[in-house]
């Protein structure tokens, strides 16, 4: 196949639709490869959605899965697929800054356990995408390596602090990539993009290699642009490993088996649209598109009841002093003897988690059990809970409102407390033209219930799949 | 849970970083310092609430019928 056919016609193909196109030789991973990486060498000076591009790397690994393929050797649907690493993941052989000067020329000799699974499964990597920096950060304006822009208004910030993954999915610049949410970072920026991004339950996926921000509330996540492809990256991903001693030894259910749409799909499941915190300060439009969502699903026979969670306010204090404590401690040692290596803003939020006593960690973590188990009690009669993503969509990047900072992960960090699974897929436009996210929450590890009703939602809908302005 | 004042943020400012509110990242730092009253605040509120509660423990999320913590 030319790859100007390629270009055009699969940029924006899902790696479900791709896979078996693939795996029979119609489609050349090489030539998708090519043009991948020439949508990015034309895209991403405006994007700045990747740090690093590993052009050599991955047309050789492009070439080694054609020739795989050709020899009926096919790995599964990641096989041949070009995808993107958040700059935040250990790529052996390949620079990892975690967007910071502090990392700014290491080179590890290890990949992370994600970056791992992601070759054996056969996937071509086009390099690393930037981020906020050190992920503590949700609108990926870094001081070093410069903003990612948002593919759909490049004025406008893309989220974070997984905005170069973010960006590049929608962008079509990968076909799916990797993220790390510790209070918002996969799903918000999903949000702001228009993309699926999921982030399982704490424990699902390991977090070995992973630059850590909150050990207790770090997460690793697929991006990408359908609900499908975010079930067959989460099956390459999950599983458990004895080199993360916080991730799960469980099964891995098969992702892909319950997706369906229509009735067929959700009719008769009890769902929660959770009112109250999750609305408060939210902008009109995006309360009109999660509450359309929710009819949508009530549309195919799911049973939606409206709720209000308990403990909101206090699960989302308790996720600040998490973040800025266990932050601060792994940072202490640079933060003594480097700290210029910080910009100020980060290194401003990291001296004030010094303050907070190791009484008051104590207590928060007190406090925490407490929200998580009235959190998961109210949540356990429903089959999922939706909510907004973020209650605000993205802004321009040099004039985002103050009091956005403390809005933009609001909605997402009570799942990172209590460790449900939740995705965030497309549900809507703002008149500005800026994408809406709808939050999927659920049950621990049941991931496939809510890939299922994401999926449903999916295909009642009409917002999956839209490329960008920008694009 | 009261919200603090200026003057409890320009003191705190002052007493953990001496820094004052006004000029570059004033905005920002007192933002972080508000939410900082507001944890310590939380925290206070929720003492008497605490009883025998032991603290939560970095462990995978646990599913139904599951001991222990996440």
């Amino acid at each position: 196949m030319a790859e100007a056919e390629v270009e055009t016609d699969l940029a924006f193909a899902g790696i479900a639709e791709l896979a078996p196109r693939i795996a029979a030789g119609e489609v050349s991973p090489v030539a998708l490869t090519e043009a991948a990486l020439a949508r990015i060498e034309a895209l991403n000076p405006a994007l700045n959605a990747f740090m690093t591009v590993t052009a050599d790397r991955a047309l050789a690994a492009a070439r080694t899965a054609e020739a795989e393929i050709a020899e009926g050797r096919y790995r599964g649907p990641l096989h041949g697929v070009p995808l993107a690493v958040k700059d935040l993941f250990a790529t052996e052989g390949v620079r990892t800054t975690g967007g910071s000067k502090l990392l700014a020329d290491w080179v590890p000799d290890h990949d992370a356990a994600v970056v791992e699974r992601l070759k054996a499964a056969g996937a071509v990597l086009l390099g690393k995408t930037g981020m906020h920096e050190l992920a503590y950060g949700t609108t990926s304006n870094n001081a070093l390596y410069g903003p990612v822009r948002n593919p759909w208004d490049p004025t406008c910030h893309p989220g974070g602090s997984s905005g170069g993954s973010a960006a590049a999915v929608a962008a079509g610049l990968a076909y799916g990539a990797l993220g790390s949410d510790t209070g918002a970072s996969i799903r918000q920026p999903a949000a702001c993009c228009g993309i699926v991004r999921l982030k399982p339950s704490f424990g699902r996926i390991s977090k070995f290699g992973a630059l850590p921000l909150s050990w207790s509330l770090d997460h690793i996540g697929p991006m990408t642009r359908s609900v499908a492809d975010a079930a067959l990256m989460l099956q390459a991903l999950a599983g458990p490993d004895p080199r993360d001693p916080n991730c799960a030894d469980r099964p891995v259910p098969d992702y892909l088996a319950g997706l369906g749409t229509g009735v067929a799909a959700v009719g008769g499941k009890r769902i929660a649209l959770a009112r109250g915190f999750f609305f408060a300060d939210c902008d009109p439009e995006v309360a009109a598109a999660v509450t359309a969502a929710a009819r949508t699903l009530e549309d195919l026979g799911a049973r939606i009841e409206e709720i209000e969670l308990p403990e909101l306010d206090s699960a989302y204090l308790t996720g600040g002093i998490t973040i800025a404590c266990e932050a601060t401690a792994y940072h202490a040692k640079n933060l003594r003897e480097r700290p210029e290596a910080f910009s100020e803003e980060l290194r401003g939020s990291l001296e004030l988690g010094a303050f907070y006593s190791a009484v008051d960690y104590l207590q928060a973590q007190r406090v925490r059990r407490q929200v998580c188990e009235a959190i998961r009690s109210a949540m356990a009669p429903f089959d999922a809970v939706l909510s907004p993503t973020s209650p605000v969509p993205a802004t321009p990047i040099d004039d985002s409102p103050p009091g956005h900072s403390g809005l933009r992960h609001r909605n997402t960090i009570p799942f990172n407390l209590t460790g449900l699974p939740a995705i965030s897929l497309p549900c809507g436009v703002t008149g500005a033209g800026l994408p809406i996210g709808l939050q999927i929450a659920g049950a621990a590890f049941d991931e496939a219930g809510i890939l299922a009703i994401a999926r449903a939602f999916e295909a009642a809908s009409d917002w999956q799949g839209r490329p960008p302005a920008f694009a | 849970m009261s919200e603090p004042s200026d003057a409890d943020l320009s003191e705190m400012a002052q007493r953990l970083l001496g820094r004052d509110l006004e000029g570059e990242g004033g905005a920002v730092l007192r933002a972080r310092l508000r939410n900082m009253a507001r944890v310590k605040a939380l925290l206070a509120d929720w003492e008497a609430r605490l009883g025998e509660t032991a603290p939560m423990t970095v462990t995978p999320v646990p599913m139904p019928g599951d001991d222990g913590g996440s």
